[in-house]
């Protein structure tokens, strides 16, 4: 292909299209948490507990006032009273030309008259985050912030994007490339804020990218021709977000609700959560393969619903609610009469597999154990032969993996990799005699001295939750720690010795002041793969 | 001058709301939940028209007990829970305590709802109350009588067929059965490899990428 194209490609169409992007409604309960879980890193618990007290009231200094409105709410309505300050507040800190001819109207998606009447904003937009900032503990902080920045943001006008998709042949008409360029002409209320998405995939549709100006028919110069190889991913495991998310689209759970379920689900051990997502254990498995198979109607997911909805019928007083207890109740005692008879144990907690055992040759089944599943004997207690699932049949006791070139800098044992509670680490093979242990991955000398101590080296470190950040090689001694890979240049304006360097999306590389009353930032020239530090 | 009592959720807004409403005004919390259904067999009675046994929950006692005390100096009980159905029930549950120790005698009980908790939403709430809304009451107690109904009977199905200890819900199962179906999924899900090709092209000397999107087409 590269051969037929001889060097160029024709441009074959050139599309040029202008959109516009809505801003999102204001915050109800689930997009509360969800938001506060991307963009926060905050749990559904933690969303509610915090909210709670900025609701219930700040000390201001003299007033204790609540700065959010009630924060169990499906409703997206905004009072008019509170509109008419948000439109003001554009108008001022914004310019009128951002604030819209008419006040935008939300649809509330949930009929239900059970909660409260408005979503979540602050109880005045006056109240500006940096100025409420000092009487409010971080945490609580962050998330004003970010109901501020949300609800002015809703009653702003649409931003303007320009985007441009250019067809490109490539030796012939059959042979084509496609480059898709957008632009940011008006921000909106995208200045103030943009919601978050959970998969990176959707996130890729909102990046901007500036094609160079084209015209049909005339010819762009080719390059190159590249391959990437990618493979198909399996749809992510639920994060606290995503699945209330997904609970809501199922019209499970209520405002109050929601936080209770994901707690309910941890504290039973029917899951775990691990980096964030949620993983089901053994019991919980066969748990749901019980319920799924017998009682097949209660873990609908339409039933389920359904029968909230009923329930919101009753508060509305649209529905009796004796009547709809025995139509659900008659059934389901039925059920669990018939169940408890035909149903056997062992049927529950085993489940066979094509293998028989190598100590008796009866058949194998995995089983429920204290400890989780296991596979075991169906001659038991005849036979006691079990293995752990997941192991092969050949005993494999795993050699541990020696660290080549190296050895124990404290006993000169070889050094191996051991897998721990917190994943895997570099141990010495004297263990329990020598005790010595160190990450697997190696801190990393950035080069540059510690400002605060002057005599260790920036590290660049691996935090236990994955995250990198940088450390005095002192530690503990010196505790000098930062988010951003430091350069050795310093501070024009406060004397600093160091900088660092930051991306961010709206400002692109720069290098910042570390220190905190120091605003010094410029942008950066250098590589932008500086900003994650040695490789 | 009257007295008033009025009754909130949490103890954090008591003294704010006191100071907004002034001295005629006594401010105290319920401290969430009030009373519940007894842990015991029988709770919930499906031959009698779903009766309900309710107990004061322990921890609250002492709370309800000040609550008694004080409205025997006021003559007036604003039930200001939170506005939702939780809140309206706690109301609805302190109210029902209080009309079986016969406190509410030559009470006026009114029922009013903050959304926000500045002194401009707390009087005029004070100033437009309402009623409890039986309605509501009504979808709260067939709420919890569902999940009650469904725990006492499913969860000894459990402890015989798999485990002690085990536990079903109205609402958890299904959200189980979400978290269980995505494993399931990942686990069956077999990774395939592809190829995407770009361009790399340039006009005007600016650099961009194209991906060829048909070939030989």
């Amino acid at each position: 292909m590269l051969d037929a194209a001889d060097g160029q490609l024709i441009v074959a169409k050139l599309e040029k299209k202008q959109r516009s992007k809505n801003p999102a409604p204001p915050f109800i309960t689930s997009t509360l948490q969800q938001e506060a879980a991307r963009k926060l890193g905050f749990t559904t618990k933690r969303t509610m507990m915090v909210a709670q007290q900025l609701y219930e009231g700040i000390d201001l200094g003299g007033e204790t006032v609540g700065l959010i409105s009630y924060m169990r709410t499906d409703s997206v309505n905004l009072a008019e009273e509170a509109i008419a300050d948000i439109r003001a507040l554009i108008a001022e800190k914004y310019g009128t030309n951002n604030v819209p001819k008419e006040p935008r109207q939300f649809k509330t998606k949930s009929k239900n008259a059970q909660e409260a009447h408005e979503a979540i904003r602050p109880t005045s937009v006056q109240r500006l985050p940096e100025q409420v900032k000092n009487r409010l503990t971080a945490e609580q902080a962050k998330l004003y912030d970010l109901i501020w920045k949300r609800t002015v943001a809703c009653q702003m006008v649409h931003a303007t994007l320009n985007q441009v998709a250019v067809d490109l042949n490539c030796g012939s008409d059959k042979n084509v490339f496609r480059a898709t360029g957008s632009t940011v002409t008006n921000p909106g209320f995208m200045m103030v804020y943009l919601e978050g998405v959970d998969d990176s995939k959707e996130a890729a549709d909102d990046q901007e990218s500036l094609l160079p100006p084209m015209e049909e028919g005339r010819p762009v110069v080719l390059d190159d021709i590249s391959a990437d190889q990618h493979f198909t991913e399996p749809p992510p495991r639920y994060s606290e977000a995503s699945l209330v998310k997904a609970l809501e689209e199922h019209g499970i759970g209520r405002p109050s609700t929601y936080a209770t379920i994901i707690s309910t689900l941890q504290n039973r051990e029917y899951v775990t959560i691990d980096n964030k997502r949620f993983y089901p254990t053994d019991v919980g498995r066969i748990v749901n393969k019980f319920l799924t198979e017998h009682f097949t109607k209660y873990v609908d997911y339409s039933f389920t619903a359904n029968l909230e909805d009923d329930l919101d019928a009753v508060a509305r007083g649209e529905k009796d609610w004796i009547p709809l207890m025995n139509d659900f109740w008659r059934p389901f005692t039925k059920l669990i009469t018939e169940k408890d008879e035909s149903v056997q144990r062992k049927d529950v907690t085993q489940e066979s597999i094509d293998e028989k055992c190598p100590d008796c040759g009866s058949p194998l089944s995995i089983r429920l154990g204290r400890n989780g599943r296991f596979i075991g004997c169906t001659n038991y207690p005849t036979c006691s032969y079990t293995r752990n699932l997941g192991d092969d049949n050949v005993a494999s006791s795993a050699e541990p993996e020696v660290v080549e070139g190296r050895v124990c800098p404290k006993c000169s044992s070889p050094l191996v990799i051991k897998t721990g509670k917190y994943g895997k680490f570099v141990g010495c093979s004297a263990y329990p005699t020598c005790k010595h242990i160190e990450p697997l991955e190696k801190p990393q000398d950035t080069g540059v001295e510690c400002p605060q101590c002057k005599k260790g080296a920036i590290l660049k470190r691996k935090a236990r939750s994955g995250k990198i950040f940088y450390s005095c090689s002192e530690y503990p001694k010196c505790d000098y720690a930062l988010w951003d890979a430091p350069i050795k240049e310093s501070c024009p304006d406060c004397h600093w010795p160091i900088l660092t360097l930051k991306t961010t999306k709206r400002r692109g590389t720069e290098k910042v002041c570390p220190q905190k009353d120091c605003k010094y930032a410029t942008p950066y020239e250098g590589d932008p793969n500086d900003v994650n530090g040695p490789a | 001058m009257s007295k008033s009592l009025v009754i909130v959720e949490s103890p954090a807004k008591c003294k704010t709301i006191e100071k907004y409403l002034g001295k005629d005004f006594q401010v105290l919390a319920s401290y969430g939940h009030v009373r519940d259904l007894i842990p015991k067999e029988g709770a919930v009675d499906p031959d009698n028209g779903f009766a309900m046994k309710y107990q004061v929950i322990d921890r609250n006692q002492r709370h309800l007990q000040e609550i008694g005390k004080a409205i025997k100096n006021a003559d007036t009980l604003y039930l200001a829970t939170d506005p939702d159905r939780e809140g309206e029930a706690i109301s609805w549950h302190v109210f029902e305590h209080l009309k079986e120790k016969k406190l509410l005698k030559d009470k006026e009980v009114l029922r009013v709802v903050f959304h926000e908790i500045t002194k401009k939403a707390v009087t005029e709430a004070i100033a437009h109350p309402t009623e409890l809304s039986n309605n509501m009451v009504n979808a709260q107690q067939a709420r919890r009588a569902l999940d009650y109904l469904v725990g006492f009977n499913l969860s000894p199905l459990l402890w015989k067929k798999i485990r002690r200890g085990l536990s079903a819900g109205r609402v958890q199962s299904p959200a189980l059965r979400m978290i269980v179906e995505r494993e399931m999924e990942i686990e069956a899900f077999k990774t395939r490899e592809y190829w995407s090709h770009s361009a790399e092209a340039s006009a005007q000397g600016q650099p961009f990428k194209a991906k060829l999107t048909h070939f030989n087409g």
